[in-house]
């Protein structure tokens, strides 16, 4: 099995604050799908940016597929990881349609017509192509977040808290879609949640963030 | 709530909307008058040259408030560097540089025996005719002049623009692909495209507006065009019609302005995430972002302020002479009579709007703003025409009472600068529950006193702003004092018009300077909201 990521004694403190992760050590395999749990302002989310390339860590290294992505000799730039992230607020490109926005990271690929049009309906939103993101419900934009992350087909997809600011009727409905998405696509993932219910309907297997740090 | 018998203050938009529009209405009447020999001569001989120069200098301009404005705007909102923090606020300092001040300084500096030639002169021991830098008297002279005095308008706007978006949206694309270079262009800058329309117009209309920096690089545009045919002429009439061309450009500019203006709501996209700080730049990166911020400041404000100084130094502090303070003195109470009238008819009309509300007054009141739009000497031409008919037909032409007049010069102030007022009180009115109103009026209260007793006290740092943001403005006005004010009668301005005019350039220091000073008061005004809100915004995050 490949190690899609690799992450060696990863230490990461904000500017004037105590150390938020400290050592931490993961290694994810191709097509699995990781949940990490663990209590808000334990580190979850910075992990995620540590990854992304948006933030610098203090010490250790990140690999992504075999390539040292951060560390002390390297720092790639997030565009040039190959990644994707998914986040609470969606983050959605106000001024461009659902299919612009999920076109965006393949918009120089020939097959993005028919990725994109495969996403809309996979994720069951080909109704909403030509809205605009505000003009859409809160569930809609978190489903073309998603698509727009999936489209690139990344290495590794991130999912940053993705569903909690929905109410739970509506998650319900997402999960499953979703996961049956998730499994199609065989995309290896790390979700990061609080919801413990949430990381066992769509992952493999859950891990708590405090149990990868050495103490 | 409304107040049932309050038929006064009903009328009151109506009549000053109708006092605020007549010149307007004066200008244009002209179009259907009669087209005297003075207008045929324009039209095939200097007509196409104002034309062309007019639109190469707004061309020009624009392309270079465009890219000092959301460049310099982009790097203070994305990135930490050394003085990052000063230049924050410091990049709209050039604000209270009025653009003929700039181009006065200019030619004293690189005027062919200017302060910055022969400084390289004298540093190298080059030859004493030798020239470094060229001329800059000429159009494209004037476009510096014009851009470096205001890029910040597309600054201010892109600034908060950019402070709005969402950090996890720029975020999102930089996972997607984007450098940090190209999230600038192609996301964040057409994100922010009403907001960047909106100040490249305001910045377009104050170009279209100036007389006196064309002027003093004689540049023959359509405003020194329609003040030739007046005063040159003495052909009324024809300047009007000129006039009613400018005017009628930028009344579509106005239009742009406000569609970009109600559309700038769709750039808000506050984000919830919790960014980390900028992405911080060291070595050649920082000084790079360091020097893309500092030229701009350097040539719009560092550069005329040293060249004032020394035009004060070399003149050995002799102009402040009782000549100045007579001119100082009677500008302050020009522009603090303005202010006073401003800003209690602006709040008079929020008022009315509040407790009589008006279906037909809200859709008109945007009318009542276009005075800012409008170039000085336009406004100028249309009251000395209102003002001649006026006197001639009420007083008979036994004495002029408008014309050349302080209250026909005061009123024209009030047109011009009723915006600014305006702007300060109605967003002083927004944050003042209603249910105030309600407390009083349950309480006994009838509406003035409602006025006199809540309102005026709650409202009262928004009125004191609007009298100094209309008092700055005032001060810097040139055109419409040259031509409105009474005789022999100067202001800071018209001071410095003749000095340079004159080229005796050490005299023009003093009112010049004082000029800056009182306009550095918005600006002081502004940069203490630009730091609140660099405060609020990541208070926010």
């Amino acid at each position: 099995m490949t190690s899609v990521l690799k992450i060696e004694q990863l230490s990461y403190s904000y500017t004037g604050s105590n150390r938020v992760l400290d050592n931490l050590e993961l290694e994810i395999q191709a097509g699995e799908r990781i949940g990490l749990l663990g209590p808000s302002g334990c580190g979850k989310s910075t992990l995620l940016r540590l990854i992304a390339g948006l933030e610098k860590p203090d010490g250790g290294s990140i690999t992504i597929l075999g390539n040292l992505v951060s560390g002390h000799r390297a720092m790639v730039s997030p565009e040039n990881r190959k990644i994707g992230l998914v986040v609470q607020e969606k983050a959605l490109f106000p001024h461009m349609s659902v299919r612009d926005n999920i076109a965006f990271g393949i918009r120089k690929e020939k097959r993005k017509k028919t990725v994109v049009a495969n996403l809309l309906e996979m994720l069951k939103i080909t109704s909403l192509a030509e809205k605009f993101p505000h003009e859409i419900s809160g569930g809609e934009q978190q489903r073309v977040a998603l698509a727009r992350s999936i489209a690139p087909a990344p290495k590794l997809l991130m999912l940053d808290e993705p569903f909690s600011a929905l109410d739970q009727s509506l998650k319900n409905e997402l999960y499953s879609e979703i996961s049956k998405v998730l499994i199609e696509k065989q995309i290896t993932i790390l979700l990061v949640t609080h919801d413990r219910n949430e990381a066992k309907i769509l992952t493999d297997r859950q891990l708590e963030i405090a149990d990868l740090q050495k103490k | 709530m409304r107040y049932s018998n309050f038929s006064l203050l009903r009328f009151f938009p109506y009549l000053v909307l109708i006092i605020f529009t007549a010149p307007l209405f004066a200008v244009l009447a002209s179009l259907f008058g009669v087209y005297s020999e003075n207008w045929i001569h324009l039209f095939e001989y200097v007509l196409f040259d104002y034309v062309n120069t007019t639109i190469t200098l707004v061309i020009g301009v624009s392309v270079l408030v465009f890219l000092i404005g959301t460049t310099t705007a982009w790097i203070v909102t994305n990135y930490d560097f050394v003085g990052r923090n000063v230049f924050e606020w410091a990049l709209i300092l050039p604000l209270a540089m009025p653009p003929y001040v700039m181009a006065y300084t200019f030619t004293g500096l690189f005027d062919p025996y200017g302060d910055a030639n022969t400084l390289i002169r004298d540093f190298f021991q080059l030859e004493p005719d030798t020239v470094v830098f060229p001329n800059i008297r000429n159009v494209y002279g004037a476009i510096i002049v014009f851009s470096f005095t205001l890029y910040p308008y597309v600054y201010l706007v892109c600034r908060s623009a950019f402070l709005n978006q969402s950090k996890s949206m720029k975020e999102a694309a930089r996972i997607l692909g984007l450098s940090q270079i190209q999230v600038f262009y192609s996301l964040a800058l057409p994100i922010a495209r009403p907001a960047v329309i909106g100040g490249l117009v305001l910045a377009i209309m104050e170009t279209l507006s100036d007389f006196g920096a064309v002027d003093h690089f004689a540049i023959q545009t359509f405003t020194t065009g329609i003040f030739r045919t007046w005063y040159g002429m003495y052909d009324l009439n024809t300047a009007m019609q000129l006039a009613s061309f400018l005017l009628l450009t930028i009344g579509i500019l106005f239009l742009v302005e406000r569609s970009a203006r109600t559309r700038q709501n769709y750039t808000t996209n506050n984000s919830s995430f919790s960014p980390q700080s900028d992405l911080k730049l060291t070595g050649i990166n920082s000084l790079i972002a360091f020097s893309i911020c500092f030229l701009p400041l350097l040539i719009g404000f560092i550069l005329p302020i040293l060249e004032l100084v020394q035009w004060a130094y070399q003149s050995n502090l002799a102009f402040f002479n009782q000549q100045f303070f007579v001119t100082a003195f009677n500008t302050l109470s020009l522009a603090l009579c303005s202010g006073v009238i401003c800003a209690y008819i602006a709040l008079l009309i929020n008022f009315s709007s509040r407790v009589a509300p008006n279906q037909a007054i809200n859709k008109l009141s945007f009318l009542l703003s276009i005075g800012y739009t409008i170039p000085g000497l336009i406004l100028a031409v249309g009251l000395v025409q209102l003002y001649l008919s006026i006197d001639n037909s009420v007083l008979q032409g036994s004495r002029l009472f408008l014309t050349g007049s302080l209250v026909g010069l005061v009123l024209a102030y009030v047109i011009k600068t009723y915006a600014s007022a305006n702007s300060s009180i109605e967003s002083g009115y927004e944050r003042l529950s209603k249910s105030l109103d309600s407390s009083a009026r349950v309480l006994g209260s009838g509406s003035w006193t409602l006025l006199r007793k809540i309102h005026m006290p709650l409202l009262k740092t928004s009125i004191f702003t609007s009298i100094l943001l209309v008092m700055s403005d005032v001060v810097k006005e040139l055109p419409a004092t040259l031509i409105l004010r009474p005789f022999n009668f100067d202001t800071l301005a018209v001071s410095t018009y003749i000095y340079a005019a004159e080229e005796r350039m050490y005299q023009a220091a003093a009112p010049a300077i004082a000029i800056v000073v009182v306009g550095l008061i918005p600006i002081i005004l502004l940069t203490k909201m630009i730091r609140e809100s660099r405060v609020s915004a990541s208070s926010d995050d």
